[in-house]
């Protein structure tokens, strides 16, 4: 009763006329006052599906540029942009030998945006991945992994492998010669594992050598596996970071 | 006070850490009075900060073309044929050691060193390496074995001396030991002295990896030999 009376009273229109459709669909929409009190404001993150990841309440001090240097935030959002390229980038491309190397050349010289869309993916990768690693070592620095923040630093370990994976099976997919022999002397560093490597080699490649079958699986762990368990993994982490303290502080 | 301490810069936030054994428990417990609302001013600070990265990106992006080489071709081996540059630290390490070292142990040790890092010892209490009651002599040779047991770890197992490691690893071990010669009152000395042993072990983890990567991206070329960038070009 007490947060809908403050919100009738913030949002309805005045009692002589009854709200147009718009004004009914604009209330549907956005279920919060104005933000201009600090009831709206805070209603305004709490109402919204993307902004309530923030809190309500900062501490000014997390907020200095240099106390993360926004790394973690530049992770996830180049996460999110290297998840809408990529969706524009399967379009294009089919995950054989040797159509995906005929796919990625009509990409760069044909599909209109194709080479743009396709240096962003490429960039923003290596970006994410300089990203999630400067971040490990701000937080180190920062002291923000000791208790109680413990278990988000061993998330963020899983995370910082997930995105190394990532980028590595998107690494084979253009089928070019840079392709094909960075991923061979991986795996073949891979089956150097006693007992399990050789196994692991030909699971991961779906036979002895990098074929079409490694193609397929690599495609497969890049555009649906990998990505699914990062944003999982990406929800415990940042549910985490609000339950274990906020942002940055040493505790 | 503690509270006021919880906003102080890292470095003094960490030795607030030092005096108080307290351990905060979550943001409730900060002072409600230093809290801000996050919106709209810190959203639009991080709205800004989205918006520059993405102007980069999209700036490289219309610039610098993605590499697209020739198609695949297994009987073509080109030569070096190096891995993606995070892991052409764990190549460089196969110039030294046999593939179980550089493609099993170093990668699965050092993950289970990530996640064991914050269980390890006690990291609430942090102790450092140099204080004005550290004993000098001791503290040195405790340093000096530690060091000569890593550097024994690392030359035995070695086909050929793996000076890309140790090279990095004197360096290190010289910021750990410096405090000794520089005292722990100012400048260096102090800021040297202040850091943890684990502190020390992650800067040595992390120069060595540093290292060995620029090596491996930059100073090798066909058949893995020593190449200058400026003067052969990068392969």
């Amino acid at each position: 009763m007490g947060p809908l009376s403050a919100e009738r009273r913030d949002t309805a229109a005045s009692p002589e006329a009854p709200p147009g459709v718009w004004a009914r669909f604009w209330r549907s929409l956005v279920r919060h006052p104005a933000p201009d009190t600090d009831v709206g404001r805070a209603r305004t993150v709490l109402g919204n599906v993307v902004l309530h990841l923030r809190p309500v309440k900062v501490d000014p001090a997390d907020y200095r540029f240099t106390a993360t240097f926004c790394l973690g935030g530049l992770s996830a959002f180049l996460f999110l942009l290297l998840t809408v390229t990529g969706v524009f980038l399967m379009v294009y491309f089919r995950p054989t030998v040797p159509d995906a190397y005929h796919d990625i050349e009509d990409l760069m010289h044909a599909v209109p945006g194709g080479s743009f869309m396709r240096n962003l993916h490429r960039w923003a990768a290596h970006g994410m991945v300089i990203t999630v690693l400067l971040h490990m070592v701000r937080v180190f620095l920062r002291g923000a992994y000791r208790p109680p923040r413990e278990f988000n630093w061993v998330v963020g370990v899983g995370l910082l492998v997930l995105t190394l994976a990532l980028s590595y099976t998107g690494y084979l997919l253009p089928w070019d010669q840079l392709a094909f022999w960075a991923v061979s002397v991986g795996t073949e560093m891979a089956a150097s594992v006693p007992w399990l490597g050789p196994a692991l080699r030909r699971l991961l490649l779906g036979g002895d050598e990098v074929g079409e079958s490694a193609v397929l699986r690599f495609y497969v762990l890049h555009c649906i596996a990998l990505p699914l368990a990062a944003l999982g993994l990406m929800a415990v982490h940042f549910w985490r970071v609000r339950k274990d303290g906020g942002l940055s502080q040493p505790l | 006070m503690e509270r006021r301490d919880n906003r102080m810069t890292p470095h003094r936030g960490e030795r607030a850490l030092l005096r108080s054994r307290g351990r905060g428990s979550s943001w409730t417990d900060r002072d409600p009075r230093a809290l801000q609302l996050w919106f709209p001013g810190f959203f639009l600070r991080e709205v800004v900060a989205l918006l520059l990265v993405t102007a980069g990106l999209t700036a490289l992006a219309l610039l610098v073309d993605a590499p697209l080489l020739a198609i695949a071709d297994p009987a073509s081996t080109p030569d070096p044929s190096k891995a993606p540059w995070y892991f052409v630290g764990l190549q460089e390490l196969l110039h030294y050691y046999p593939p179980v070292v550089s493609g099993a142990l170093v990668p699965a040790g050092a993950v289970v060193l990530l996640v064991l890092l914050p269980y390890l010892g006690r990291p609430e209490r942090r102790v450092p390496l140099w204080t004005d009651d550290t004993r000098r002599g001791v503290r040195l040779i405790q340093i000096t074995a530690g060091v000569a047991v890593g550097i024994a770890l690392m030359v035995l197992p070695a086909a050929h001396l793996p000076w890309a490691l140790l090279v990095p690893t004197l360096v290190v071990a010289a910021g750990m030991a410096a405090p000794a010669v520089l005292g722990t009152r100012s400048g260096v000395g102090r800021w040297l002295s202040a850091t943890t042993l684990r502190g020390w072990l992650v800067s040595w983890g992390a120069t060595t990896a540093v290292v060995l990567s620029i090596i491996g991206a930059l100073f090798r070329g066909p058949g893995w030999s020593w190449t200058w960038p400026w003067l052969d070009g990068i392969f």
